[in-house]
C-alpha cells in the first residue's frame, strides 16, 4: 500500500504539478492582459508559440546555448507584442469586445501562418540543456530533472514575482487601480497608454517565457499556438477571468486533473476538464475565483 | 444571388403579419432562383470545365447555408461562436455512422437524423455556452468545438479516427459522373432551407432575437425569456449546421475530423462577415467570395491561405465592418434633410462607393493576377505589337492601362451624375457592365471577377432605386457646393 502511495499518487501529484506550472506561465500572462486592457487576447497562443520557435532558432542556429535563449526569446516576442498592441490595438479599445476579439483572432491566422512560411511544417524539437537530460530521484521515484529544476520553480517563481508585483510595488498598485477604473487613473495623471502597452509587453513576456521554458519538452510545430490556447482559455475560465489567484488555481486544477485522468480512464484525459469547466460554469458562472459579474459580461 | 438580393429589400418593408406566404416576394425570388439555377448543369454541360463549376456551385450552395444558419446566431442573436463546425462534424458523422453501420438504415432517414442530431448537440452544448455572453460565450463555444473535434479524431472504434470513415454508401442516382443530380439535390435542399430560415428571422422570434442582441437586460425586463431565445436560436443553427454537414459528407462519400476543425469555423465566420452580418444573404454573398477566392489561391499557394484569410479578416474590420452587403445597402438617412440634399447626399455617398468598387477590382485583379503567374510582370513574348490582344500583354501594363483609361471614364461619369444627368446614369450602367465583360475576356481571375460582378449588382441597385429614379426624372440641379453648404450652418 504504500508502494502505491509513493509510486503512483504522488508520481502523478508532482506530474501534475509540472502539467500546471506549464500552463500557469502562458496563463497568467492572458489572464493579466484581460484583467488591465479587458482585450480577450487570441494571439496569446502565438506569443507562446512564437517564444518556442525563438529558443529554437537561438539555440540551433545562433549560439547554442540554452539560457541565454531563455531569456532572448520572450523579449523577442516583446517586441512582437509591443508592435501588436501599438498598430492593432491602439485604435479599437473602445470598441465592442467582440470586434476586439476577432481582431486579435486575426492575427492568430497571421502569425500562425508566418510560423509555416519561416521555420516550415514539419515538427521541430530542442534538446535539453546540458546537465538537466537524466532524471532524478524523489522520495524514491523517478522525476525529469528538467521539469523539477527548471519548469516547476519557473512556474513557482511566476506566481511570486506576479504576486509582488502587483501587490507590493508602486507599478504594480497602478495596474491594480486600473482593473478598477481606467478612466479615473487616467483622471490622476496615469499614462494610461503607456501603461497598458507596458502591461500588454509583460504580459506578452510571460507568453513568450512559458513557449520558451515548454520547448525542449515538446515537439514545436505550426498549430500549437491553438492546442494551447484552448487549455488557456480553460483554466482562465475555470479560476476566473482577470484573476491571478484564479488563474494558479485553474492551473493546478487543470494539471492534477489531466495527471490521474490519465491513470484512471486514458482514452478521456481531456474530457474531464470539460465536465469540471461544465460544473463550474453552471454553479459559479464568474468562475471559482472570478468576482461576481454584472450585466452578463 | 442579384434576385433573391433586390427581391430582399422589398421584402423587408412589405413584409407583416397578415399577408400570407403566398404575397410573400422574397418566396417568390426564392421560386425564381431554384428554377433558374436548378437547369444550370444543363446550360453549361457543353463548357470546358463543366464539372468543375458544378461541384463548385454544390459546394457554395452547402456553405451558403451552412453560414446563414451561423449568422441567424452571430447577426440576428450577437452571439459570436468559434465552434460552428462542431456542428457541422455532428451533422456529418450522425448521417454518416447511421449509414455506414446500419445496413437497413433508409438515405433520406439518414440525411433527416442530422439536423436532428445537430439541434440534440446544441441543446446540451448550448446549456452551458448561453449562461454567459460575448467573450465567454465564444470561449465555450470553442471550447466545446474543439472536445467535438478531439471525440472525433481520438475515438478510433466509434468514429474511425483520423481515418475518418470513407465508403459510405449512397444511392445510386448521386453518383452519376455529371455530378448534377446532386447539384439539384442540394440546390433544393439548401434553397429550402434558407428559406425556412428566412421566415424565422423575420417571425415573431427572430424579432425577439435581434431585440436581445440589441439590449439583453431591456428585452429581460419586458418579460422575454433571454436563455430560452438564446438556446432555441442555438439549436436552429446547429440544426441547418448539421444539415450541411450531412450534405457535405454525402458530397464526399467521406466524413473525416477535419469537418469539425476550428478552421471551419473560421471560414464561416469570415462569409458572414465578409458578406455582411446585419444582411440575410449577406453570407451568401460571402461563401460565394470566400469559396471563389479559396479555389484562386489554393490552387497555387495552399500555405498562405490563413494568412490570407486573416489579412482580409483585419481589412473588414477596419475597412467594410458592415461586410460587402452592408456596404451595399447602407444609406445615410437623415429625416432632416430636404429632397435635394438627400439626393445630394446619395450621389456623392454612391460616386464614392463606386471608386471604392473600381480600385478594389483593380486591385483585386492584379494580386490574384501576381500569385497565379508570377513571372508575366511585364509584357509577355508573344505580345508582338498588337494593341488590341490585352490578354498577351503583362500584369503590369495591363493594370495601369485599365486604372488609366478606368480612372478617366469614371471621373467623366461620376461628374455628371452629381448633376443628374439622366444619360450618365444609363452611361454608368453600361460602365460597369463593360469592365465586366473586360474581365471576363481577360480570363480574370475568380474573384476579381465576382467583385467586378458586385460592382455591376451595386450599380443596378442604386440606379434603380426608387429615390434615385426620381432624383433623374425631377433633374434636381444641386452641385457639390450646396451640400457643403448645408453641412457647415
Amino acid at each position: 500500500m504504500a508502494d502505491f502511495f509513493t509510486n503512483v499518487l504522488f508520481v502523478q501529484l508532482i506530474n501534475g504539478l509540472f502539467i500546471a506550472a506549464g500552463i500557469y506561465l502562458v496563463a497568467s500572462g492572458l489572464s493579466l492582459v484581460f484583467g488591465v486592457l479587458g482585450i480577450l487576447n487570441f494571439a496569446h497562443g502565438s506569443f507562446y508559440m512564437y517564444g518556442a520557435f525563438f529558443v529554437f532558432t537561438y539555440v540551433g542556429f545562433t549560439v547554442g546555448d540554452f539560457w541565454p535563449a531563455l531569456i532572448i526569446a520572450p523579449l523577442a516576442v516583446v517586441v512582437l507584442g509591443v508592435v501588436m498592441e501599438v498598430v492593432f490595438l491602439r485604435p479599437i479599445y473602445k470598441s465592442d469586445p467582440l470586434y476586439q476579439l476577432l481582431l486579435t483572432y486575426a492575427l492568430v491566422l497571421i502569425f500562425g501562418d508566418l510560423v509555416k512560411i519561416i521555420y516550415g511544417a514539419e515538427n521541430l524539437s530542442v534538446s535539453r540543456p546540458e546537465g538537466f537530460e537524466s532524471t532524478v530521484t524523489v522520495l524514491g521515484s523517478q522525476f525529469p530533472s528538467y521539469q523539477m529544476f527548471v519548469l516547476l520553480p519557473a512556474g513557482f517563481l511566476t506566481v511570486l514575482g506576479l504576486y509582488l508585483f502587483l501587490n507590493r510595488t508602486n507599478i504594480g498598485r497602478t495596474v491594480r487601480a486600473a482593473t478598477q477604473d481606467r478612466e479615473m487613473i487616467g483622471a490622476l495623471g496615469v499614462n494610461v497608454r503607456l501603461l497598458y502597452t507596458g502591461v500588454f509587453a509583460v504580459g506578452a513576456f510571460l507568453g513568450g517565457l512559458g513557449g520558451a521554458v515548454l520547448a525542449p519538452m515538446g515537439a514545436l510545430y505550426p498549430g500549437m499556438d491553438f492546442d494551447v490556447i484552448i487549455e488557456v482559455f480553460l483554466v482562465v475560465v475555470l479560476g476566473g477571468l482577470g484573476s491571478m489567484a484564479g488563474t494558479a488555481l485553474g492551473a493546478i486544477i487543470y494539471g492534477e486533473l489531466k495527471s490521474f485522468g490519465i491513470l484512471w480512464v486514458p482514452e478521456l484525459e481531456s474530457v474531464f476538464i470539460y465536465v469540471l469547466m461544465a460544473v463550474v460554469l453552471v454553479a459559479r458562472p464568474q468562475g471559482l475565483l472570478g468576482k461576481k459579474v454584472e450585466g452578463g459580461h | 444571388m442579384a434576385t433573391s438580393q433586390d427581391s430582399s429589400q422589398d421584402g423587408a418593408g412589405a413584409m407583416s403579419q397578415t399577408q400570407g406566404a403566398l404575397r410573400d416576394p422574397v418566396l417568390w425570388g426564392f421560386l425564381v432562383a431554384l428554377v433558374l439555377l436548378f437547369w444550370t448543369p444543363e446550360l453549361i454541360i457543353y463548357m470546358e470545365w463543366a464539372d468543375f463549376w458544378i461541384i463548385f456551385l454544390t459546394e457554395a450552395f452547402i456553405w451558403s447555408l451552412f453560414a446563414v444558419a451561423f449568422n441567424l446566431l452571430m447577426g440576428y442573436g450577437g452571439l459570436i461562436s468559434f465552434g460552428q463546425a462542431a456542428y457541422l462534424g455532428i451533422g456529418g458523422y450522425t448521417a454518416g455512422l447511421l449509414l455506414k453501420y446500419l445496413v437497413w438504415m433508409n438515405f433520406y432517414v439518414a440525411l433527416v437524423a442530422a439536423p436532428v442530431g445537430g439541434a440534440i448537440a446544441a441543446l446540451v452544448i448550448g446549456y452551458f455556452c448561453i449562461r454567459r455572453t460575448h467573450i465567454y460565450f465564444a470561449i465555450l463555444t470553442l471550447a466545446f468545438g474543439h472536445i467535438v473535434y478531439l471525440i472525433a479524431f481520438k475515438w478510433y472504434d466509434f468514429t474511425g479516427g483520423d481515418n475518418g470513415l470513407i465508403g459510405i454508401p449512397v444511392p445510386e442516382w448521386i453518383k452519376d459522373p455529371t455530378f448534377a443530380n446532386y447539384y439539384k439535390f442540394v440546390l433544393v435542399i439548401c434553397l429550402v432551407s434558407i428559406y425556412l430560415l428566412w421566415r424565422i428571422v423575420n417571425s415573431p422570434f427572430g424579432k425577439t432575437l435581434t431585440a436581445i442582441r440589441e439590449n439583453e437586460v431591456r428585452a429581460d425586463f419586458v418579460g422575454i425569456d433571454v436563455q430560452r431565445h438564446k438556446l432555441y436560436a442555438f439549436m436552429i443553427a446547429g440544426a441547418f449546421s448539421g444539415l450541411a454537414g450531412a450534405l457535405i459528407m454525402i458530397n464526399e462519400r467521406s466524413v473525416y475530423p477535419d469537418l469539425a476543425h476550428w478552421t471551419q469555423s473560421t471560414q464561416v465566420l469570415l462569409m458572414s462577415l465578409l458578406g455582411g452580418v446585419y444582411t440575410f444573404f449577406g453570407p451568401v454573398v460571402g461563401a460565394f467570395l470566400l469559396l471563389t477566392m479559396d479555389a484562386d489561391i489554393t490552387q497555387n499557394y495552399p500555405e498562405i491561405w490563413q494568412l490570407f484569410l486573416g489579412g482580409t479578416l483585419v481589412l473588414i474590420l477596419f475597412a467594410l465592418p458592415g461586410g460587402i452587403v452592408g456596404f451595399i445597402q447602407e444609406r445615410d438617412e437623415n429625416a432632416a434633410d430636404d429632397m435635394a440634399v438627400r439626393m445630394a447626399k446619395l450621389m456623392a455617398q454612391f460616386s464614392r462607393k463606386s471608386w471604392y468598387f473600381f480600385l478594389g477590382a483593380v486591385g483585386f485583379t492584379l494580386f490574384f493576377s501576381i500569385l497565379q503567374a508570377p513571372d508575366s510582370w511585364w509584357i509577355s513574348e508573344d505580345w508582338d505589337f498588337e494593341l488590341l490582344s490585352l490578354i498577351t500583354w503583362g500584369m503590369l501594363p495591363r493594370s495601369i492601362l485599365q486604372l488609366v483609361v478606368g480612372v478617366a471614364i469614371m471621373w467623366w461619369l461620376l461628374r455628371g451624375i452629381r448633376s443628374y444627368q439622366p444619360l450618365h446614369r444609363w452611361l454608368l450602367l453600361a460602365f460597369s457592365v463593360l469592365s465586366l465583360f473586360l474581365h471576363v475576356y481577360l480570363e480574370t481571375p475568380l474573384s476579381g471577377l465576382l467583385l467586378v460582378f458586385l460592382w455591376v449588382v451595386y450599380s443596378f441597385y442604386c440606379l434603380f432605386e426608387a429615390d434615385t429614379r426620381q432624383a433623374f426624372s425631377q433633374g434636381v440641379e444641386v452641385t457639390a457646393k450646396d451640400v457643403a453648404g448645408e453641412a457647415a450652418e
